[in-house]
């Protein structure tokens, strides 16, 4: 009986589906983001979901493939693009035709030059500038072709621009009001226009009736920090909002196993690396028989398992499987045995002392994936005290330099926004040691000529194939714990139909033309 | 009276300016800088550099001190490193969301904690004063954050009544402000009822009962007003907590106010926003008790400030 009802329900929901699944326009989108937008400028906000939001209105040339399979770099307002034959440095950009910004001028060649300049000028002070520190010159061919010169050839320069701070505003706007109060009325391209942006409360968008992929069906959007989860999530349930950013992995999992709340949980795929980093110049992390032993020492996929539900999977390489030329280049299986083994070769055989660092809440479960790691580390004699630091303490503690820098293990998360080498390698040379990222201190000589090297290639081919060593070499030394790729869980109201949150973790830019909801409001 | 109050704030301005000493070094000394925070992934060690002296954080401690006071007594808070608006900005767009807050939440407290005491101190150890009491120690001893995600529960998502975050209408500072409120009504209630036991059992209050009035009478007019110094000091400092602490209920509710403007500046370092805020609390905090030491000469005239 029970069988034959739930066929009903099947069908009957099935028959709506297939009766609903005409997009249909109007209603606003309510999306609930964990942090505020602080500024509505994407040269000076911080923040991946923040600038996803800021992108809606001011768009980038290029963006990266949501999906984050290949290409990896599919257009927005750049259509195409290809690096010079003659002169690996220049690129060419060919720009998207007869697109007008929200105040009515037209983009082009020049808006594109006005946009990276500004970037690029210390006077602005754009948080992100070092990102583009690589590029030398922008000049106009005609209307709708630019050319870019990088001081060297820089192979991921069409994915760097893909990178969150970098937007394309009306030049006409910015000259308007200047740099410094442009954020009051941003100007862009994009599918919404900016109608209001309170701090602390909501950005309002509404539908660019002119937008060059055609009119969204949303009529507007709206967007809420709410910083504490058990609110944001209680305010999805309640109906208050559409979308709810950052779900933990618990009620994730009560969505999926009551269907009858209505709400659809998101996974879009990883990107994010989360490991224990591993002072390569401090005392027994000298030896690379240690640090390979800690990684045998932990079993990652019970972490992934009971910590995560199995939404993610445990990390095998220095750059997540969404990243360009990424190979699974080795996977330290659990092996407590042979953990000890490696211990006492290296002359520990009674383990050692140690302290492992962490910012707690900043990661999904982070608190939780610390204790786990202490356990296991603790099973093969490694005593490990973890201090636990307030963010910015904490992150101050991995801008010291090496002769300063106190840290032995540290828990962190480094995200690969452009999905491409460049920067899923480049943080592990000597060039990105603190005040950079590389608190690890790590660095070998044959991978920083590997990593100069994968710039310079010119083919896809040959490019991967130097990233796919440079991977094998950066397992193998094991300057950290590689744990896993942190899961990207959001969630959604099951009215909202065709809504993509990105690899990049940002709603994309050109898909939330296609987002629609069933019942309007 | 007059020259009191003069004096007085005389002398909250010397409260103010020792707390701005306090809050510019202390948070200056705390590790981490916003240069650090906000520099992403590709910043270099150059980078970092240039953003911190495009702050004037380059700067020695005493210099961008001086600085700051200068600013300060021009009337300009400086700006905010998040949002690149005055910080004077910053604050008048959540001061008086907060300030609705706290005092919403204030009148709940007052209204239930008075009455409450009050019904509890003429019938002592009767069953309503028993519960009241528990209820109050309840609400002394409940977190704010647990009372406030309970009352959503309840209201917004299972009876769908009420709004749980945002703060548009009044029907969205109900839950924040009864969160408030019953947390701050239990310590009223728990000071009015032993301050009214006190009084009803001086001899004036029998006198009154001796010549007849009714009993309402003597417990509003006689001995309520006796009893009320205590509980207008608890009253005036619970506001102040109430200003102060609502940090919790607005992360909670999303309460666009003070509380998380500062947590939210606090996380990322942003110095100006920090100041101006600690400083408009400690004004605020300062007003506030100035307005309950001259509240006592209303209440009881035989306090008197010359």
């Amino acid at each position: 009986m029970r069988k034959v009802f739930w066929l009903l329900i099947g069908t009957l929901a099935l028959f709506s589906a297939a009766l609903g699944a005409e997009p249909r326009s109007g209603g606003t989108l309510v999306v609930a983001l964990g942090t505020d937008i602080p500024i509505f400028d994407c040269v000076y906000c911080h923040g991946i979901p923040n600038l996803g939001i800021i992108h809606l209105v001011t768009q980038g040339l290029t963006r990266i493939n949501p999906t984050g399979g290949e290409p990896k770099v599919l257009p927005v307002l750049a259509t195409s693009w290809e690096q010079s034959p003659d002169d690996p440095r220049v690129w060419i950009f060919h720009l998207r035709q007869g697109v007008k910004f929200h105040d009515g001028t037209p983009f082009n060649a020049e808006a594109v030059k006005f946009n990276i300049e500004r970037m690029l000028d210390p006077e602005t002070g754009a948080l992100a500038r070092g990102a583009f520190r690589m590029i030398e010159a922008v000049e106009v061919v005609d209307d709708y072709t630019v050319k870019i010169i990088t001081k060297e050839p820089f192979a991921a320069l069409p994915a760097q621009l893909a990178y969150s701070p970098m937007c394309i505003n009306s030049p006409a706007q910015v000259r308007k009001l200047g740099n410094k109060e442009y954020h009051k009325a941003p100007v862009g391209t994009g599918p919404f226009k900016f109608v209001h942006h309170i701090r602390g409360q909501e950005v309002r968008l509404e539908a660019n009736e002119e937008y060059w992929g055609g009119r969204p069906y949303l009529d507007a959007i709206v967007v809420k920090p709410i910083p504490e989860v058990a609110s944001r999530l209680m305010a999805l349930e309640a109906g208050e909002v559409h979308v709810a950013y950052h779900v933990p992995p618990r009620d994730a999992k009560r969505y999926m196993d009551n269907p009858g709340l209505g709400i659809d949980v998101l996974t879009p795929p990883q990107q994010r690396r989360m490991f224990i980093g591993l002072n390569v110049q401090w005392g027994p992390f000298r030896d690379p028989r240690v640090r390979q032993a800690l990684n045998y020492a932990v079993d990652k996929e019970a972490i992934v398992e009971s910590i995560f539900l199995g939404l993610t999977r445990p990390m095998d390489s220095p750059m997540p499987p969404t990243a360009l030329c990424y190979t699974p280049a080795k996977y330290y299986e659990y092996n407590p045995d042979k953990a000890r083994e490696l211990l006492k070769e290296a002359g520990y055989p009674n383990g050692f002392e140690v302290t492992l660092h962490y910012g707690p809440g900043r990661y999904l479960m982070d608190t939780e994936v610390v204790e786990a790691v202490q356990f296991y580390l603790e099973q093969v004699g490694i005593k490990v005290k973890v201090v636990a630091l307030e963010w910015a303490a904490y992150g101050a503690m991995m801008r010291k330099p090496l002769e300063e820098n106190k840290l032995q293990m540290f828990f962190i998360g480094w995200g690969l926004p452009t999905l491409d080498p460049e920067l899923g390698i480049g943080l592990f040379s000597k060039a990105a040691w603190s005040p950079g990222l590389n608190c690890m201190f790590y660095t070998n000589p044959e991978v920083e000529e590997l990593i100069k090297a994968q710039r310079a290639a010119t083919t896809l081919e040959e490019r991967c194939a130097i990233v796919k060593r440079i991977q094998e070499l950066i397992m193998e030394d094991a300057p950290f714990i590689a744990l896993y790729y942190e899961p990207q869980i959001h969630a959604k109201r099951r009215e909202v139909k065709d809504f993509v949150i990105s690899v990049t973790e940002r709603i994309d830019e050109v898909l939330i033309r296609d987002t629609w909801i069933e019942k309007g409001e | 009276m007059g020259r009191y109050i003069l004096y007085r704030l005389f002398l909250t301005l010397f409260v103010l300016i020792g707390i701005t000493v306090l809050v510019f070094s202390m948070i200056r000394l705390v590790p981490g800088d916003p240069a650090e925070l906000l520099a992403d992934q590709w910043a270099t060690k150059e980078q970092i550099e240039f953003l911190r002296r495009t702050w004037g954080l380059d700067k020695p401690l005493l210099v961008q001190y001086i600085v700051f006071m200068k600013n300060l007594l021009q009337g300009n808070l400086g700006e905010s490193i998040a949002s690149n608006m005055p910080v004077a900005y910053e604050i008048r767009m959540r001061f008086p969301n907060t300030l609705k807050l706290a005092a919403a939440g204030m009148v709940i407290a007052v209204v239930i904690g008075g009455l409450a005491g009050i019904i509890s101190a003429t019938k002592p150890y009767s069953l309503f004063d028993n519960l009241a009491m528990v209820f109050a120690l309840i609400g002394v001893s409940t977190p704010a954050f647990w009372l406030g995600l309970m009352l959503i529960l309840l209201f917004s998502v299972k009876l769908n009544w009420l709004p749980c975050t945002g703060a548009d209408t009044l029907r969205h500072l109900i839950l924040p402000s009864l969160t408030l409120g019953l947390l701050a009504a239990g310590i009223i209630a728990r000071q009015t009822r032993s301050s009214m036991l006190e009084t009803l059992q001086q001899d004036y209050i029998t006198t009154a009962r001796a010549k007849g009035l009714r009993e309402i009478t003597v417990i509003y007019l006689h001995a309520l007003r006796n009893a009320l110094i205590p509980v207008v000091t608890i009253v005036g400092l619970q506001f102040g907590r109430l200003l102060g602490g609502t940090v919790l209920v607005e992360t909670v509710f999303s309460w666009p106010g003070m509380g998380r403007l500062m947590v939210d500046s606090i996380f990322t370092r942003d110095y100006p926003v920090i100041q101006g805020a600690v400083l408009v609390f400690a004004a605020a905090f300062s007003l506030v008790n100035l307005g309950v030491d001259l509240l006592y000469g209303f209440i009881d005239p035989r306090i008197r400030y010359a």
